[in-house]
């Protein structure tokens, strides 16, 4: 039995030439979990959209959606504000109400649901999803992780018969995605919810998802098992960058036996191929440093308030010019608050802050700022003052940064309405209109897409090339193993070990890149999927 | 266990509205000290932090108030002293002793009010009130933090690009209109957001019942009753005994009007007594286990 029936649905903006949506067919079983993926502008969002009857925007749209066998838009309101659930990506903006209790009554309450009944489904809600230690809590204690598994524990109160989600792990780190995603495998597997999602990060969703999807310009490009769809996206395709990977070192590889899903599935794909001998990746060579430091922080404490404990408890940290730093650890470990301390945003009560090799209290009347800093903050809309992209890079005139943005096709789009990708480029732009040498970036990769990312990486060599100094805060190991020179981890407010990426990453165990993890004992000292296949290509010429 | 701040907040909202308006509204000393009396000892069980500063801040307060009106109030025919040439009258240091003990009552019971109607208190009350203003006051206390952790952080951003210069002060302020006028773009942008949360989880379909997790039990009609009828004893004592202070001190007193000072007596006394009771139950309780 199927819960949605798409049938040739076609769907175009007002103003607009391009269809977004560009006549599609398919059908979504009960209790499937379909995972949708493509580029921003693949027609993604407007397609849940359109499945969701509250949310419908203005546009053209022909074609038929049934909603169990009958169609969408002459279904009963009451039954769809329901049994559709919806969650979006931004979890700060999509709550409500002020107490979380509050926040898991809220559909109930619209619904005029009586008040035993609504105890009883929040209190299962609560309950499922663990939230019961922060029933009582105000949202605004509560992290971006709790904030976003509350909106899906407030849609499932409603008991819904399908969830839509879009990106909804976009702003979450990969430890409180994880967990959301399972959270949703769960309401899938235990209730046999339906489940719709829209995701990039393909990693952790491809072995939850019993379909994928991948749109491309409001069309299907591909409809299959994640195997097969994975399979069939190939080294030069666009999407070949949204593999997890795996599966992309399977297809560098030269795809033999079937495409590996997982570690585990990768870990027994390499010693089916590399029984006998153990690749030895070249020794990992001595990082010499002679150059000079950018930064070196010594001792550093600091605490937001006299009364509070301590968020760094003498940190000490150098990094040297002209190389790339990334800072790893879980959250709340102070590497936000080390960042704003070298941006002199806040300052440590004890401690020495250099920042090439002159103390950071005698840069004076913002000389930090003016061609020696640049920081590019979490949130990057936070940097956006004008109404559209020629008047914010007004006053930027580096010719750069041409290459960056496309000033002809973006000049008069609002900040706001720009991917995620691009505003990170665009924020980048007014960060490297002051002529920055040290660049601080906080989770660069947070929220953009795969393309986006290789687009940020090679934008990050460039400026390594052009002898900029870079220190990055960030989850995603993956991104950091491919453009770093040196990293460190974070723990409760210490820097507990810092070194080469290739040296920290083969000896981390969960801070470390799939790659790594798998390769582990087989290949040594592969970290990135590049370095994989060099010992891949080794061992080929050395069987002939 | 059942304590005054457990009672339905509407009962608990009753009974301060009860008791702060025959304090406030009541010229009558005796009222006014009963008020006091209660309301110091309510709030001492509370053990609200930095109690002794709101002892210290309500004596000034009295003394300032007290003296303010024999100063500048020539009525009264006892004579104290002459200041200045002018006359201190025996009645107006009464009716400025009356006047500072009612207020400080007042202010003792809005600190308890305060203390005891939580913002959840609150929005339960205001619900049975206004459905809407109840939700627009929520989301209030929803967004005014968000906002403000926003607006630091536009600013922290704003400063490393070199916005904001150091010690000139029309600088300082262009910038913060800056960062507050981002904010307000920012808000509305994710105002529609929140319109579409709230659209997507069936906020126009129909009529909204407001889910409160207090229960209306017996003893609140009780309390209700209780509270109704010693307040209403209360105003009469005050209106039979019709105290006055010009020119002369003068006041009534009989059997019903003292039955109604200690019918507003137990008023006032009704969170310390109900409180003690069940403190005493919870130890006679605990003994057992």
């Amino acid at each position: 039995m199927e819960i949605f029936d798409i049938r040739n649905l076609s769907f175009s903006y007002p103003l607009s030439l391009r269809k977004a949506i560009d006549n599609i067919s398919f059908t979504v079983k009960k209790g499937e979990f379909l995972c949708i993926c493509g580029a921003t502008g693949s027609g993604k969002s407007t397609l849940l959209r359109l499945l969701k009857p509250e949310l419908v925007t203005k546009g053209e749209r022909f074609g038929e959606i049934l909603y169990n066998g009958r169609d969408l838009r002459s279904s009963d309101a009451k039954e769809t504000a329901l049994s559709i659930g919806y969650v979006a990506q931004n979890p700060d903006m999509q709550i409500v109400t002020d107490k979380v209790w509050h926040e898991l009554a809220f559909a109930l309450e619209n619904a005029g649901m009586s008040q035993g009944e609504t105890a009883r489904r929040i209190s299962e809600s609560a309950s499922f999803f663990s939230l019961d230690h922060i029933f009582d809590e105000k949202i605004s204690a509560l992290s971006g992780g709790e904030r976003q598994l509350l909106t899906l524990a407030s849609v499932s109160a409603a008991e819904p018969d399908v969830l839509l989600l879009d990106e909804p792990t976009s702003s979450l780190d990969p430890i409180s995605a994880k967990n959301f995603l399972y959270q949703l495998k769960r309401l899938n597997t235990e209730l046999g919810i339906s489940v719709i999602i829209a995701e990039h990060r393909l990693e952790e969703v491809i072995e939850l998802c019993d379909r994928l999807m991948v749109m491309d310009k409001g069309k299907i490009h591909l409809l299959s098992s994640p195997r097969e769809a994975l399979s069939a996206i190939d080294k030069d395709s666009v999407y070949f960058s949204y593999l997890p990977a795996p599966a992309r070192l399977w297809h560098k590889a030269g795809k033999d036996g079937t495409l590996p899903l997982s570690v585990r599935e990768g870990r027994n794909y390499l010693s089916e191929r590399f029984s006998a001998e153990t690749l030895k990746e070249a020794p990992v060579k001595k990082n010499d440093n002679k150059a000079a430091l950018a930064v070196e922080m010594k001792d550093v404490f600091f605490r937001y308030e006299r009364s509070s404990p301590d968020i760094l408890k003498g940190l000490s940290l150098s990094v040297y010019e002209n190389e790339i730093f990334s800072v790893f650890g879980p959250n709340a470990s102070g590497k936000t608050t080390a960042l704003s301390l070298l941006c002199g945003i806040k300052k440590p009560y004890m401690g020495k802050i250099r920042i090439f090799g002159k103390p950071i209290r005698d840069y004076k009347d913002n000389s930090l700022y003016r061609e020696c800093i640049g920081y590019l903050p979490q949130d990057v809309t936070a940097l956006f003052l004008k109404d559209s992209v020629r008047e914010e890079l007004k006053d930027c005139d580096t010719a750069a940064l041409r290459s960056l943005i496309d000033l002809e096709a973006m000049g008069d789009i609002h900040p706001y309405d720009l991917s995620g990708g691009e505003q990170q480029l665009l924020a980048l732009c007014k960060v490297l209109a002051g002529h920055p040498r040290l660049l601080i970036l906080d989770e660069p990769t947070k929220g953009i897409d795969p393309n986006s990312k290789e687009n940020l990486k090679a934008v990050l060599r460039q400026l390594k090339e052009q002898g900029m100094t870079v220190i990055m805060v960030t989850h995603d190991v993956e991104f950091a193993s491919e453009v770093s020179d040196r990293c460190a981890l974070f723990f409760k407010g210490e820097c507990v070990s810092s070194g080469s990426v290739k040296e920290m990453l083969s000896k981390g165990q969960f801070y470390t890149t799939a790659i790594s993890r798998m390769t582990r004992g087989i290949i040594e000292g592969a970290v990135t999927v590049e370095d994989a296949v060099k010992a891949f290509e080794k061992a080929e010429r050395a069987k002939l | 266990m059942r304590k005054i701040e457990d009672y339905h907040p509407i009962t608990v909202f009753l009974y301060f509205v009860a008791v702060i308006c025959v304090t406030m509204f009541s010229r009558n000393p005796f009222l006014s000290l009963i008020s006091l009396a209660g309301a110091v000892c309510y709030f001492s069980m509370l053990r609200i932090p930095r109690a002794a500063q709101a002892h210290l801040f309500s004596l000034l307060l009295f003394l300032i108030l007290t003296l303010i009106n024999p100063i500048f109030s020539k009525s009264g025919e006892t004579v104290l002293f002459f200041l200045n040439n002018r006359p201190i009258t025996l009645e107006a240091l009464c009716y400025g002793m009356n006047a500072a003990v009612s207020l400080v009552a007042a202010l003792y019971w809005f600190r308890c009010f305060s203390q005891v109607m939580t913002t959840d208190r609150l929005l339960c009350v205001f619900s049975k009130i206004s459905k809407k203003l109840a939700l627009i006051l929520t989301m209030s206390l929803r967004f005014v933090p968000l906002f403000k952790d926003q607006w630091h952080r536009i600013d922290d951003a704003q400063k490393t690009l070199g916005l904001e210069q150091d010690g000139n002060i029309v600088d300082f302020f262009k910038a913060k209109i800056k960062v507050t006028d981002t904010l307000i773009t920012w808000a509305i942008e994710g105002g529609i957001i929140t319109a579409q949360s709230m659209e997507a989880r069936g906020y126009y379909i129909g009529r909204r019942r407001v889910y409160s997790r207090f229960r209306f039990r017996p003893s609140d009609i009780v309390l209700w009753i209780l509270s109704l009828i010693l307040a209403a004893g209360a105003v009469y004592s005050f209106v039979k005994a019709s105290f006055v202070f010009y020119p002369a001190v003068t006041l009534r007193f009989d059997i019903p009007i003292l039955l109604g000072y200690i019918g507003f007596f137990i008023l006032s006394m009704l969170p310390v007594i109900i409180n003690t009771q069940e403190v005493l139950r919870w130890k006679y309780l605990t003994s057992g286990i």
